[in-house]
């Protein structure tokens, strides 16, 4: 049995133990968690400046608390599709473009026209933000991406007695650049030849060409057409034909072709601004004032593929306007300037380009300036199964398991069959 | 209640039979149910065997089959055989032997994921110890592409996959040798039998029931790995190592196409629990002769 004194003190402690749950209540109504997934939240170069871009909107709106969510590289379709169908969609996602078209389909994202006002569409990126509708309606909002251009080593293109200052412009001359300073163990070019950054570079070197995945109202893939067949051939033959990338191109990820062009392995690559702080910190020594950027080459038309991440709601947020405040100040110019400088990731807001900031910093500035003849894929339901069957097209002919005819027309009876569905 | 004692038994194995009914058998038989239909999100759509009939009149689907099959038996026959022989060399009760059963059993303990991008590095075209030790010793001329190169890929694979297997193949079966009464090996060897005699009349008779187990074990988990063969290659180059669990996670995960990754689970499910009869079913026929 208890004492007088215990018993007092129980009483206390449950009192306590009452008012301070009634407080954490109290204060967890009038609080707003916001949640946002983003796969990149944890790069060293973003994780600084999304921290600072919350904390700054935390404290303009204290009852707000933005909660970030961290899934696997690469593997953040996968958990959102898993959340999405047990109907916990985060409040924000950042979401690759090739998803967008699948996401809308399921019904997983918001419609985002309710929110949008006319001046919020001013100086975004006109091509970025029709790349975000579906159906006419805006879904995604262009919260950054890649803009893929091409990397060369100075040092080798100095010693290949090539002109630094007259970078390759068309796929000819870029070829001779590559068989210039291909002098193995260094090769001429490292590119992905797997995973679904394939896809990126594929479409990069198509749109160069004048083609294109589908047709306008997307009911036709176009892989089979001649400027189409030709892209397949053209950068397939820098392994086949002329030996100027490195061996066993299927297994290069992002992490095989940054690793091979910093460690200088490889004199060019094609990359976005993004894998700018991943070469400094690879190899800064080899790297640093040593890397020139050049536009992606092209054949009839100068072009390049833009890989664009939106920012959605999904559909079972329950503060979908403090959702859309929060994307909102993401995408103000001052919190777009901070992103491009220090993150390097390119927002999709045209003025970023003249900002001061952005105008000291070349690299930043010329990516920018890629910007123009960027586009993006298509967005249709079943953009995934395209993308695997364009790596597939690909690899089957890298790894001489068909022509590039061959590939090209059982890719497009392939994708013919998925947009018949 | 409690006074007659069967009912507590059943109140006391309720919750696991809940549990099992709950994370197994409703999942099972929901996966089966998705897979006659289209949209898995709220199962309208009822498409009937139009998932079924759409991956058999896939060739890709029967390429898939064939590459499973192979990596399959190759990984469960080598692991049989390379489990028979470390459990043979570690059968003696010394105490290197103690220590070597611990360390042998390493690769076993590291994870699939983390097993799959060590060998990566392995077999890396560039800087791959693979290569570098096949060129100095004049094997190879020059680097290969072990996981880009088709002709290469699958037997890489199977290669990883045999190396992370085997030995827990080889405890299992060590634990049926020493299982084995020593008078037979004494008998035999004074009817003058010799060391492939015993081994074969005394040990592997001894060790049908093990083998039975293992086999159907390493059957249900190697036609079943996913992760081995997704971090390695991704079912690359081209569709050289893309195995039936490859393309049902292609299908569910970046397809969103459950309904089908279902008909193709369903499917697996079908041919394991093929082979899994056979090899139960002979184990049966032999003790009945």
């Amino acid at each position: 049995m208890l004492s007088k004194h215990g018993k007092i003190m129980w009483i206390l402690g449950l009192l306590i133990l009452v008012l301070v749950s009634f407080n954490v209540v109290t204060i967890a109504k009038d609080s707003i968690t916001i949640t946002w997934m983003s796969e990149n939240h944890h790069e060293p170069q973003i994780k600084a400046v999304r921290g600072k871009l919350i904390q700054e909107f935390e404290e303009l709106h204290p009852n707000v608390f933005i909660m970030q969510i961290q899934p696997p590289l690469e593997g953040q379709w996968m958990k959102f599709s898993i959340m999405a169908r047990a109907g916990i969609t985060p409040d924000i996602m950042d979401l690759g473009c090739e998803y967008l078209g699948s996401a809308v389909d399921r019904g997983w994202v918001l419609n985002l026209d309710k929110y949008v006002a006319e001046e919020d569409k001013e100086n975004m990126s006109k091509n970025a933000l029709n790349a975000g509708k579906v159906d006419g309606k805006i879904y995604g909002w262009p919260f950054w991406g890649g803009i893929y251009g091409m990397y060369y080593n100075k040092r080798f293109v100095i010693e290949a007695g090539l002109n630094p200052d007259n970078l390759p412009e068309t796929w000819d001359e870029f070829l001779d650049w590559a068989k210039k300073m291909n002098n193995p163990p260094v090769y001429g070019y490292a590119g992905i030849w797997s995973s679904g950054t394939l896809f990126h570079h594929h479409l990069a070197r198509l749109y160069s060409n004048g083609g294109d995945i589908l047709n306008d109202d997307y009911t036709k893939c176009l892989l089979d057409q001649p400027e189409a067949v030709e892209a397949l051939s053209f950068w397939t033959e820098l392994d086949s034909k002329h030996k100027v990338i490195p061996p066993g191109p299927t297994t290069y990820t992002y992490q095989e072709q940054t690793r091979a062009f910093a460690y200088e392995l490889a004199a060019s690559m094609t990359n976005a601004l993004w894998a700018m702080p991943k070469l400094l910190g690879d190899n800064p020594e080899a790297m640093t004032d040593n890397i020139l950027i050049g536009q992606n080459p092209y054949r009839t038309v100068p072009a390049t593929y833009a890989k664009i991440l939106y920012q959605v709601i999904g559909a079972n947020s329950e503060n979908p306007d403090i959702a859309w405040e929060f994307i909102k100040y993401l995408n103000t110019f001052e919190a777009a300037t901070q992103r491009a400088v220090e993150a390097k990731w390119i927002p999709f807001r045209t003025d970023v380009i003249n900002a001061p900031e952005v105008q000291d910093s070349e690299d930043l500035k010329q990516f920018l300036g890629f910007m123009e003849t960027a586009k993006t894929n298509p967005n249709v339901p079943q953009i995934g199964e395209i993308q695997s069957r364009i790596i597939e097209m690909v690899q089957m002919v890298l790894t001489g398991q068909a022509t590039p005819e061959e590939a090209s027309i059982e890719a497009t009876k392939d994708i013919d069959k998925m947009l018949a569905k | 209640m409690f006074h007659n004692e069967r009912y507590l038994g059943y109140f006391f194995i309720g919750p696991t039979l809940i549990t099992i009914t709950l994370v197994m058998v409703f999942p099972l038989i929901y996966g089966f149910v998705m897979s006659f239909f289209e949209d898995e999100v709220i199962l309208t759509q009822f498409v009937g065997f139009g998932n079924y009939f759409e991956i058999i009149n896939n060739p890709k689907f029967w390429n898939s089959l064939m590459i499973t099959l192979i990596f399959t038996l190759s990984s469960v026959g080598l692991h049989f055989v390379l489990g028979m022989i470390l459990a043979l060399l570690l059968n003696d009760n010394s105490i290197v032997n103690s220590v070597a059963r611990v360390i042998v059993l390493i690769p076993w303990m590291v994870g699939e994921s983390i097993v799959a991008i060590m060998w990566k590095w392995v077999f890396d075209p560039s800087f791959g110890i693979l290569n570098y030790v096949f060129t100095k010793i004049g094997l190879i001329s020059q680097n290969i592409a072990w996981l880009g190169d088709p002709r290469f890929a699958l037997l890489s694979v199977i290669i990883v996959r045999v190396w992370r297997g085997f030995p827990f193949i080889g405890l299992l079966l060590l634990a049926g040798l020493q299982a084995i009464p020593e008078s037979q090996y004494e008998a035999a060897t004074v009817d003058g039998a010799n060391s492939w005699q015993i081994f074969r009349f005394i040990t592997l008779p001894n060790l049908k029931h093990v083998i039975t187990v293992a086999l159907t074990l390493d059957l249900i988990w190697t036609m079943r790995s996913m992760a081995l063969i997704n971090v390695l290659t991704e079912g690359g180059p081209g569709n050289a190592t893309k195995t039936i669990p490859i393309r049902i996670y292609e299908e569910g995960f970046q397809f969103v196409k459950l309904g089908s990754a279902a008909a193709y689970s369903v499917l697996l499910f079908v041919i394991l629990i093929v082979f899994v009869s056979i090899v139960i079913l002979n184990s049966f026929s032999k003790k009945q002769d």
